[in-house]
């Protein structure tokens, strides 16, 4: 799974699938670095996401959580339309910030 | 009108392959990407919940069985699992059955925001099964 910094921002891109299965694979990942780097904001680059399902929206609540408390935000990049409506129900999107544009400069 | 019947062990990556299964299977309704999304996405809420809360991490068998008629299609997901004592707190939205981890709750509401209709019948110590309909192509 591909990780970088950019701008005091951790920047993981999920890849696949993100259900019950994939997803403590992505929370050990930014939890890890997070503890590591010291860094507190975190943008999940969804672009090579196929699928998210409420595990995903679960895991991402997690990471709010832990980035709150160490004054940091959270981020949503890249997310395909179906991504965000499951996005939008779980009314998560008024706790992260979505950038809806997707910036291709950032992509290493 | 077309039939099937999946069963397959309670193991987590099994929750990819039930959503692929369905997708397959309702392509002879050419549903939208929308609703195609929609029907895979409760599947995977109701699979999961049978591997993780209906059997706990243990081993058992998850069924998978969908009828379409007509524009319609049914699903009904079920295991012989622990089963749920309250189905009506376990349907509000936000409750969830596990402490541990992070369980966002929302498994019932996405089924119901993304199906027309859901039924949930259940028995402590016998396991429990969820019915999901949809009509593809309603909303034009």
């Amino acid at each position: 799974m591909k990780t970088l910094i950019e701008s005091g921002t951790l920047v993981i891109f999920p890849e696949g699938d993100i259900d019950q299965h994939s997803v403590g694979r992505i929370r050990g990942e930014a939890d890890r670095l997070l503890l590591n780097t010291g860094i507190r904001n975190i943008a999940f680059d969804m672009s090579r996401t196929s699928f998210m399902d409420s595990a995903g929206i679960g895991m991402i609540i997690g990471r709010c959580r832990k980035v709150a408390a160490l004054g940091g935000k959270i981020y949503i990049r890249g997310a395909s339309p179906e991504v965000l409506r499951i996005i939008g129900l779980s009314g998560l999107g008024n706790i992260v910030n979505i950038e809806e544009e997707h910036n291709e400069q950032n992509e290493a | 009108m077309n039939r099937m019947r999946l069963e397959f062990l309670s193991a987590s990556q099994n929750e990819r392959f039930a959503r692929g299964v369905i997708s397959a299977f309702l392509l002879e309704l050419d549903p939208t990407l929308s609703e195609l999304s929609e029907v895979k996405t409760a599947v995977s809420e109701a699979v999961t919940n049978a591997v993780i809360h209906g059997y706990r991490g243990r081993s058992g068998t998850v069924v998978m069985e969908s009828c379409i008629s007509g524009s319609s299609v049914t699903i009904t997901v079920s295991d012989k699992g622990c089963g749920i004592a309250d189905i009506e707190q376990a349907m509000e939205a936000l409750y969830s059955g596990s402490d541990d981890e992070e369980r966002s709750g929302l498994g019932f509401t996405i089924m119901q925001s993304f199906m027309d209709e859901v039924e949930v019948t259940s028995e402590v110590g016998v396991g429990t099964s969820v019915t999901m309909r949809k009509k593809i192509g309603s909303a034009g």
